[in-house]
């Protein structure tokens, strides 16, 4: 009789171990099926942080057959200064803090 | 019984062990219904807020990933129009700082709907998009913007709607226009180039197809010119016929009208304008700046020698001069007869001639000033001018060395330039008077550097070019007094008068001033070109602007943009000393350069050798380097000759190295364009050829500005190369084509530097397509990422 009890108590244990595993299981497994997606490539490509991944297809050379100029913006005919050009110069000396 | 005891004992366990498992099921079948009710609730709200998380972040991956794909080169889409919006100048009114521009609202991600109803979900997701500029760049050249793209999307089961998920995130977006002033130049060389007029290792500039005041500029200074005692440092372009007469202006420079020859002289019709002038008719010089003309000296003697012999009755001609003549005259005299016409010649030499140390004083001599008065009034002033080509031989040019004179330029006649002598230490006059010390310095050497000026108008001569800078043309003049016949009354007798003709050397401005060769003439000698000829000795004609060449005005945009018409013929006087900039600004060429944002570079290198592993991939067989806005590199050389090929837009800002290239082409001609900016360093071609192509713009200028170590300036570096093409344009602090290390180009060789007008006007219409001078790059990292499932934004 007490071997059978064990057996009793063994098998309620397996059983709810058995119950609770599946829906452990099954209560995971779920939302994963929405990564099976009939076509997993389009989708990696527009997630890439790759620039030079665009979706950009390099055309051949196209010779120029007329061209119209515009009017250059004012930024273009400013002349640096030296202070500015002092100014760069002692970021570029903080060697490497310009590289975050 | 026993038996039946035990049957019923078995039975008994059994129906203990099934209400056992029923029970425990039951306690299984409560906890189950307990669960449901609470925890599996949950679980299942759980499970669709997870994957409706999941599904608005694929929402926004997706919008991020059109985004990107229209940021650059998607020209007719919304969002490439909305993200220029920030840029002042892109069409409408800029936003300005800190404000939201809506890039997409209410925008259902297609690929992320269909992966959910590929699993069977009936989703709703909304998006948004908005970018907001909060930084600008400060420095007035650099036109750029630090910005960030916020992407919202929310994801809910249709009918649910109160479970709905919303996800952010935010990414780094920068923004720049990459026009600066250097675009204009298709060739920007701030210091002294000594190889400019090498005929044989030559430089070819296309510049882009002109329209009214867009043209391609050129810029070439003179900073560290050679020490030398002349104060001026003009850069001297030596014009070459065969090119030069396709210019439109070349006729009214020069006043061609068909080439000639002096006439009767043994010479190839090389003269773009020749003429002969009576002597008489020159103003400005006295007579007494004649008395040491040779040829006069030379018949006046030949004369009183003639007198003398007759007098002593020598059968043999006597060639005595100065002093020896003096005394053959005094035992002449003392020969013959007062009242002979020989005496008297011989009395009035004797009597009248004087020596000053070395030199012959003969101005009180009756004879001489009768025979100098005849010449100059018969003395025909004849002169011309051609180019340093049909003066020296350039074909065999073999520095150090100097060019030889072609023969006919050796002439006695042709000879004030060219013609070696003894007393110039076998150099002509012109080499020899630029190569004199004076002051304990050379005069000026490098204005022996004769030879053929770069083409600076295409091949065909066609194409406009603006020089900056204190270029001039320089082309020669030949002048001599020819030789004429005319019988005068000499001392109770007749003479023939036949004077040698009279080689009018060149004298330096600065040199005895006294000389009648480098006075400046009372009134011009007729010239039908553009300079007036106000000296009569053989020189080089150095005063007209360059960009005369192209017109007598010329239309272009000045330092603040406007457009102006601008006079090239303004002799003496270059269109501008230093490169044209706004007014009230005069900052010296030497210290001009570019300058970097570095909040708003795209991406950051510490090394070339990362730079290299990131942005270097084979692409269809061959190495491609892909360009994303400005790239900043800290140091290192960059070897690029391995790269065949770049695609994207953008600039790379090499802190401090070399850059090693060969063929470096871009992908595709409309949108692909690239800046490589050394602030430090040397472009050195690398070629397992001897051509190399490079489709960039090439900038290398030292820092600080102004050195004078050639191992810290900027330069290319063309390695023995035969040919160089730059599609692109070529900004350096020197250039030499000729380098006695075997560093210029081959002999032969040509520097070939076509204006790539994608370069030169970033925002061009190029057949009827309106080009981008903008880059946008959106940075691959979330600066901020939250999920929201307990309100929405919008």
């Amino acid at each position: 009789m007490d071997q059978a009890r064990w057996l009793i108590v063994l098998s309620v244990v397996v059983v709810m171990s058995t119950v609770l595993s599946l829906l452990h299981h099954f209560s995971e497994k779920s939302p994963k099926t929405i990564v099976n997606i009939d076509n997993p490539a389009k989708i990696s490509t527009q997630k890439s942080s790759e620039p030079y991944l665009d979706s950009k297809v390099p055309g051949v050379a196209r010779p120029i057959r007329k061209i119209r100029y515009s009017k250059p913006p004012s930024h273009v005919f400013s002349v640096e200064t030296r202070t500015e050009f002092t100014k760069e110069n002692e970021l570029i000396k903080d060697k490497g803090k310009i590289i975050k | 019984m026993g038996r039946f005891l035990s049957t019923q004992h078995r039975s008994g366990f059994i129906l203990y062990i099934v209400i056992t498992v029923l029970l425990a099921l039951a306690i299984l079948a409560f906890a189950l219904n307990s669960l449901k009710s609470g925890t599996v609730t949950q679980l299942a709200k759980n499970v669709d807020q997870n994957r409706l998380t999941l599904l608005a972040q694929s929402a926004n991956a997706e919008v991020v990933a059109i985004i990107r794909s229209n940021a650059n080169y998607a020209l007719d889409s919304r969002i490439f129009a909305r993200l220029r919006s920030v840029f002042p100048d892109s069409g409408g009114t800029a936003p300005g700082l800190n404000t939201e521009i809506v890039l997409l609202s209410n925008f259902a991600p297609q690929q992320t709907l269909e992966i959910a109803n590929n699993a069977g979900y009936n989703l709703v997701i909304k998006s948004r998009a908005t970018l907001t500029a909060y930084r600008e760049a400060p420095a007035k050249s650099v036109l750029a913007f630090n910005a960030y793209l916020d992407v919202i999307s929310q994801a809910y089961l249709d009918g649910a709607e109160e479970n709905m998920i919303e996800v952010r995130e935010r990414r780094d977006v920068r923004l720049v226009d990459l026009r600066h002033r250097f675009d204009r130049y298709a060739l920007f060389v701030k210091n002294f180039g000594p190889s400019y007029n090498h005929p044989k290792r030559r430089i070819l500039i296309e510049g882009i197809p002109a329209d009214g005041p867009f043209m391609s500029h050129a810029f070439l200074g003179n900073h560290n010119y050679p020490k030398c005692a002349e104060v001026q440092k003009h850069l001297l372009f030596d014009l070459f016929f065969e090119e030069s007469s396709k210019l439109p202006n070349f006729a009214r420079i020069t006043g061609y009208s068909g080439l000639k020859a002096f006439a009767g002289g043994d010479m190839p019709e090389c003269l773009f304008f020749s003429n002969s002038y009576p002597f008489a008719s020159l103003t400005g010089i006295s007579v007494s700046q004649f008395y040491q003309v040779r040829a006069v000296i030379a018949l006046y003697e030949k004369f009183v020698n003639q007198a003398a012999d007759g007098c002593l009755g020598n059968s043999k001609p006597s060639k005595e001069t100065k002093q020896k003549l003096k005394e053959l005259c005094k035992k002449a005299m003392d020969a013959s007869n007062s009242n002979a016409a020989a005496y008297e010649i011989c009395q009035d030499f004797h009597d009248n001639f004087k020596m000053s140390g070395n030199v012959g004083i003969y101005k009180d001599c009756a004879g001489f000033k009768k025979i100098l008065n005849t010449c100059i009034s018969k003395w025909p002033y004849t002169y011309g001018f051609t180019d340093a080509n049909s003066i020296w031989n350039l074909e065999n040019l073999s520095l150090p060395d100097l060019p030889a004179p072609r023969a006919w330029a050796t002439a006695l006649a042709f000879g004030g330039l060219a013609s070696p002598t003894a007393e110039l230490n076998d150099k002509g006059a012109y080499f020899a008077e630029y190569l004199e010390k004076k002051d304990g310095d050379d005069y000026n050497p490098e204005r022996v550097r004769v030879g053929k000026m770069p083409m600076l108008y295409g091949s065909d001569c066609k194409n406009k070019l603006f020089v900056e800078g204190p270029v001039f043309l320089r082309f020669f003049k030949i002048g001599f007094l020819d030789t004429f016949s005319q019988t005068i009354e000499f001392f109770r007798g007749n003479a023939n008068i036949e004077p040698e003709t009279v080689p009018l050397r060149f004298y330096r401005y600065d040199k005895d001033t006294n000389n009648f060769l480098n006075t400046k003439l009372g009134a011009p000698v007729p010239f039908s070109g553009l300079h007036k000829e106000e000296f009569l000795m053989s020189r080089a004609v150095d005063n007209v602007s360059i960009n005369a060449l192209m017109g007598d005005s010329i239309s272009i945009f000045d330092g603040d943009g406007n457009e102006i018409t601008t006079s090239t013929t303004i002799l003496g006087h270059p269109n501008t000393t230093e490169p044209l900039q706004p007014g009230g600004s005069n900052i010296s060429a030497v210290n001009f350069g570019r300058l970097i944002d570095f909040k708003t570079v795209s991406w950051n290198y510490p090394n070339t050798e990362i730079f290299v592993e990131h942005r270097i991939r084979e692409y269809d067989g061959k190495d491609t380097m892909f360009v994303d806005g400005c790239i900043y590199i800290e140091e290192g050389d960059l070897d690029l000759s391995k790269v065949n090929q770049f695609y994207g837009k953008g600039m790379i800002y090499l802190g401090r190295g070399n850059c090693f290239v060969s063929d470096l082409k871009r992908l595709d001609g409309r949108n692909d364009t690239l800046r490589i900016y050394l602030r430090d360093g040397k472009f050195i071609i690398r070629s397992e050829y001897d051509t190399a192509e490079i489709h960039a713009s090439l900038a290398a200028f030292s820092y600080p500005f102004g050195t004078t170590d050639p191992t810290r300036m900027g330069t290319l570096i063309l390695t023995g190369q035969s040919k160089v093409k730059i599609l692109g344009n070529l900004l350096v602090d020197y250039l030499y084509t000729h380098d006695s290390s075997g560093n210029g180009l081959a002999d032969g060789g040509w520097l070939i530097i076509q204006h790539d007008p994608l370069i030169y006007d970033p925002a061009a219409e190029v057949d009827g397509e309106k080009l981008d001078p903008y880059h946008v790059s959106i940075g691959p990292v979330k600066t901020m990422y939250s999920v929201n499932a307990g309100g929405k934004t919008f």
